[in-house]
């Protein structure tokens, strides 16, 4: 004989599985763009920092041919 | 639960309290299930649209800055990829752990059964549709996923996940054989890694830096191994992304053959392979500096020749003219090929020595030729536009341009729409009359 508390509580809980289950989901599609764009965004960062690199170099080859003036 | 005052009422109590914790229970589970499905409808609703807009604007950035990426490497001569570095016994604990979770996704379909009112799951399901083909991210496309439809696909990725970054928190889903399985395996790949074999690092990854990055292990397992050395990227979670720097001349060794023609190709490839393969490889690549940053501009360029003011309507018929636009089409591919090869050759590595008889074709052209336009409509378009763009600002310049110009429109109008028509194809044709008008002004 089964209470009908315990059928409550399995249907419940077959509900929150069903749920964990679609917001698991949802995080993995929500990580997945994530990492896509961070992919995305490392090529940015690649150019970021070759843009850097190529600003100290500049800012020392100036500064080594004391060709540096302060802008105008 | 507060407890009733006689023992007769205990005796009530008792299951009334047993009720009472049935029925705590059953809202505490409502509650968790409420829970859980705000935050599904959070994430779904609100946080994805989100993270999908950013991930366009990054995008859009990445496309702002992609110029600049092809400009440094083309002047380090080059190529920069990002790819992405997967411990290899991910596959192998994949399908296993996928065959668990498999089985505990019967029982978990079971009981979801019961549970058909949640959150309408078709609606869901849809947002990711699209995002799915889109992002061919490494965790989707593992056989793991590919595999288990419902409930096992989450945590068969989520412990990939945790696998992947370490030992010991795989050890809790998978058997102790499993675990020892994949000790051996770590330590072989630790040695593959540390033999660098030169073949193949420049294959997997030259041509195609964004797709080398999304396959996971499953594809490019031995070639991540092998080059280790690249500098570190990002370490991220389970992934470690680097960087492999490949010289240009790697590429231009190996394509050479497929673009050059023999007719020039004779000549050039012998002695300036380093253009020639340029180009070659510019064709393929993205990421080749020279021809994608002209690329996007030839485009720009071509509708301001087009509207023109001296052009105007009869731009379009110019071309069938006289028996100047005849002779052209086959010169003039010869030429505008020709140039290619010498425009690259000067300004790449002075290597244009190589094809005499088409410099001496092209010479009168190259002194009109602009360079970047010529390099950019290289990788793309046929020589056709090339002309195009080169002459107008010469023309422009010149009234005897102009005046030829004005000559040829009164014979096309002449000559009414016939010519016009057959000729539709030979857009190009108008810039080579000019061209050639042009030379002649000059000789």
């Amino acid at each position: 004989m089964e209470s009908p508390h315990e059928h409550q509580q399995s249907l419940l809980l077959g509900r929150i599985i069903n749920n964990v289950e679609k917001l698991n989901e949802a995080v993995m599609a929500l990580n997945k763009s994530l990492q896509d764009i961070n992919v995305q965004n490392m090529n940015v960062e690649l150019v970021a920092q070759m843009f850097k690199n190529y600003q100290s170099n500049v800012l020392f080859h100036l500064e080594a041919t004391d060709s540096l003036k302060e802008p105008s | 639960m507060a407890r009733p005052h006689s023992a007769a009422a205990r005796n009530l109590t008792l299951t009334e309290e047993l009720e009472k914790l049935e029925q705590s229970i059953t809202l505490t589970l409502q509650e968790i299930d409420h829970n859980f499905s705000k935050a599904h409808r959070i994430v779904t609703s609100s946080i994805l649209p989100i993270v999908e807009q950013y991930g366009e604007h990054s995008k859009a950035v990445w496309e702002g800055s992609k110029f600049w990426k092809t400009f440094f490497e083309q002047s380090a001569n080059i190529t920069l990829n990002t790819y992405s570095e997967d411990p290899v016994e991910a596959d192998t604990t994949n399908d296993e752990l996928e065959q668990k979770l498999a089985q505990e996704g019967e029982s978990y379909g079971s009981l979801s059964l019961h549970g058909d009112e949640t959150v309408s799951s078709s609606r869901i399901e849809h947002p990711y549709g699209p995002d799915n083909p889109e992002t061919d991210s490494s965790l989707l496309d593992s056989p793991s996923v590919a595999g288990a439809q419902s409930t096992p696909r989450a945590p068969s990725n989520t412990k990939l996940m945790d696998q992947d970054a370490g030992a010991p928190t795989f050890a809790e889903y998978s058997s102790p054989y499993e675990s020892l399985r994949s000790q051996v395996e770590h330590s072989p790949e630790i040695n593959h890694s540390k033999h660098p074999q030169p073949i193949t690092p420049g294959k997997n990854r030259v041509a195609f830096p964004d797709t080398s990055m999304t396959p996971p292990s499953a594809y490019l397992p031995s070639a991540q191994r092998r080059a280790n050395q690249d500098t570190l990227l990002h370490r991220v979670l389970d992934k470690t992304y680097r960087i492999q720097a490949t010289p240009h001349t790697q590429r231009k060794s190996r394509h050479p053959a497929p673009h050059q023609p023999a007719a020039r190709g004779g000549g050039g490839a012998t002695e300036t392979p380093v253009t020639a393969t340029r180009t070659a490889a510019s064709r393929f690549l993205d990421s080749s500096p020279l021809d994608s940053s002209p690329s996007e501009e030839a485009p720009q360029l071509r509708p301001e020749i087009f509207s023109s003011p001296m052009k105007g309507r009869a731009a379009a018929r110019t071309p069938r003219t006289p028996g100047v636009s005849v002779q052209t089409p086959a010169a003039k591919r010869d030429i505008a090929s020709a140039r290619r090869q010498t425009g690259f050759g000067a300004r790449g590595e002075g290597g244009g020595g190589g094809e005499r008889t088409i410099q001496t074709l092209s010479r009168a052209w190259d002194s009109d030729s602009d360079d970047e336009f010529g390099d950019g409509l290289e990788g793309m378009s046929p020589p056709k536009t090339m002309q195009f763009v080169v002459p107008q600002g010469r023309l422009l310049q010149t009234p005897a341009r102009e005046a030829s110009k004005r000559i040829v429109e009164d014979l096309l109008l002449t000559a009414g729409g016939d010519i016009t028509d057959e000729m539709a194809a030979e857009e190009d044709s108008p810039s080579v009359v000019k061209r050639n008008q042009e030379l002649d002004d000059s000789f």
